[in-house]
């Protein structure tokens, strides 16, 4: 149920985003979800990629800052009030996130969301109580 | 003004024949009081006896603010400690500081030069000077204070910082003269324009700045928002402190005093010492002090001396203003910051590499320092308030150290600018007049 999210640190400078997409592209990843998160002068780049290990060394090779992180994928439906409805059962639960950005692409009626959070197994235990869909991380890394 | 006209104005050859019977005796004094003198002497095969002339100076060896740190603390002073009554030390707070110890005599010549220092300026015994440089360790507070006074004018020993309170004195007082650094001046004068204190009304005439390079638009600057008028002033610890140079009213070049300090100027790769007029690393030999002089000592600061007669009637030779140093060391906001007392901190915090560049600027009035650090594996995370943390870690460990504000700007891993593997550690913005 945990996906694993690349981070990549880069400087708020023109060109940076693409030089992490050149890799990707070079490597021929496909990109499922992606966000920018930025700073005062730095950004942090958070991608699920279609394989993230190999994503993880093909940038670390090409001398950029970083990491694997674990993050979870939840279903929500592709309507108004949905994602209100889960972060409802969220908040139920008393799980705090840290971030989240949306999926590329949609999945007929449902949308897919991203998600950091602490304590990433005991919430993933309880959403699962709360029959919040999770997507595993085939679901994820593969065509939706 | 001319403070003392008998030595400020002596004819060069007679000039020329003092310098040389103090050079001989100094250069006989170290080699029998200073071991490590002594020994690069000997190393090349010389004997005092073997300086003859000014010329032969270039004979004996050069003493770089390395070996300074070499024989911290007291290592090349030459009278037994019981005739030293004052030390002063540079701002080294990581790397060894350079200590300068002074004899009663050393403390007089001292008072006498910055005498001769602020009454080229016009500075007299009529005059109330607000001292705003630094008391303590470092030598610009009480190499100033024993000048002023020695001239009998009024000293108000403030020291810096409380910028509100220097103005409320200075007002209050109806201060004439003002000392500090020059980024120091314009900070008073930011604050007197936020108070809406209109400077002219002030009896402010004359202000002495120095103890870190300035420019002549700089100058002006002061001069419009002070409304006094700005003179130069140049010095070391390592050789005095603040009057080795400085300023006439006609205030083309400072003013060597020669009688007590040789200058020559030297080609920093080659050693060698360059024709007159041209520019190069300025080495200066005490000739007069006895607890700690220094004999070629290589200052660093790249300059150009005079030799021509000025209009004042001083015959000593002119520097010109002082724009650039030929290593690394930055003058922030009249700190002295070497990089890698940066590096240390970086080394000293857990999460970060010594991957680092310096880049300083000028921002309105005061000098402003970036530190741009890499980011590495280890340091990254995905948590951008855990990158902020780091941040604010590491600038609260500069300011601990250095005293100085510094802004951490994180960058990508392998940007800093290498070259030959060695990373360029400073980019100076600040523009050099």
């Amino acid at each position: 149920m945990k996906i694993k999210q690349v981070s990549v640190f880069l400087e708020n400078k023109p060109g940076h985003v693409r030089m992490v997409a050149e890799e990707l592209k070079k490597a021929n990843l496909n990109l499922r979800a992606i966000s920018l998160a930025d700073s005062e002068d730095f950004g942090i780049l958070r991608m699920v990629v279609e394989n993230p290990d190999k994503a993880y060394s093909v940038l670390k090779a090409a001398k950029h800052a970083v990491q694997e992180t674990e993050v979870i994928a939840v279903e929500v439906p592709d309507q108004p009030g949905g994602l209100s409805d889960v972060l409802g059962t969220f908040e139920k639960c008393g799980v705090n996130i840290e971030y989240m950005y949306s999926v590329l692409e949609r999945r007929s009626d449902k949308a897919v969301i991203i998600l950091r959070v602490e304590s990433i197994d005991e919430v993933i235990e309880k959403l699962k109580k709360q029959n919040v869909r999770l997507l595993s991380s085939n679901e994820v890394y593969g065509a939706l | 003004m001319i403070w003392d006209e008998k030595h400020e104005c002596m004819p060069r050859e007679q000039l020329k024949e003092l310098q040389l019977k103090r050079l001989k005796s100094v250069v006989r004094r170290v080699y029998k009081n200073v071991p490590y003198f002594r020994k690069k002497v000997d190393a090349l095969g010389l004997k005092p006896a073997d300086i003859q002339s000014l010329e032969d100076l270039q004979k004996l060896p050069f003493i770089t603010k390395h070996e300074l740190r070499e024989t911290y603390p007291f290592g090349l002073f030459a009278t037994p400690m019981k005739e030293v009554v004052r030390i002063h030390s540079s701002s080294g707070t990581t790397g060894k500081p350079v200590v300068a110890g002074y004899t009663r005599a050393d403390l007089n010549l001292w008072a006498e030069l910055m005498a001769r220092t602020l009454t080229a300026g016009g500075t007299t015994a009529e005059d109330i000077v607000q001292n705003a440089y630094g008391y303590g360790l470092f030598t610009g507070g009480l190499g100033i204070h024993y000048g002023a006074e020695k001239i009998g004018a009024t000293v108000v020993p403030i020291s810096g910082g409380n910028t509100a309170r220097q103005l409320l004195i200075m007002e209050d007082f109806g201060v004439t003269v003002l000392t500090c650094t020059p980024s120091y001046s314009l900070q008073i004068a930011e604050v007197a324009e936020e108070k809406g204190l209109d400077m002219r009304k002030l009896k402010l005439r004359v202000g002495f700045f120095g103890a870190e390079p300035w420019s002549d638009e700089m100058r002006k600057e002061i001069e419009e928002r002070l409304h006094v008028r700005a003179m130069d002033l140049y010095g070391l610890t390592e050789v005095i402190g603040p009057g080795v140079a400085a300023e006439c009213e006609h205030r083309c070049g400072l003013h060597i005093y020669e009688d007590h300090f040789i200058p020559e100027i030297i080609d920093p790769d080659t050693g060698k010492v360059k024709p007159d007029g041209q520019t190069g690393e300025l080495v200066l030999t005490c000739t007069t002090k006895q607890a700690f002089p220094v004999i070629r000592f290589r200052t660093r600061d790249i300059a150009k001396l005079e030799y021509g007669k000025c209009e004042c009637g001083r015959t000593f030779a002119r520097m010109n203003r002082v724009t650039g140093r030929t290593d690394d060391m930055l003058i922030i906001r009249g700190v002295n910051v070497f990089p890698s007392q940066i590096e240390a901190v970086l080394v000293g915090i857990e999460e970060a590499e010594p991957h680092y560049q310096l880049i300083v600027r000028k921002d309105g009035p005061m000098d402003t320092l970036e530190v741009q650090v890499e980011v590495d594996q280890q340091l990254f995370s995905d948590e951008i308030k855990r990158l902020e943390q780091v941040e604010r870690k590491i600038a609260h460990e500069i300011a601990s150290m250095l005293g100085i504000h510094a802004k951490i700007t994180l960058v990508e891993p392998k940007t800093i600018e290498r070259s030959m593997g060695k990373a360029k550690r400073v980019i100076d913005l600040r523009k050099e007049g």
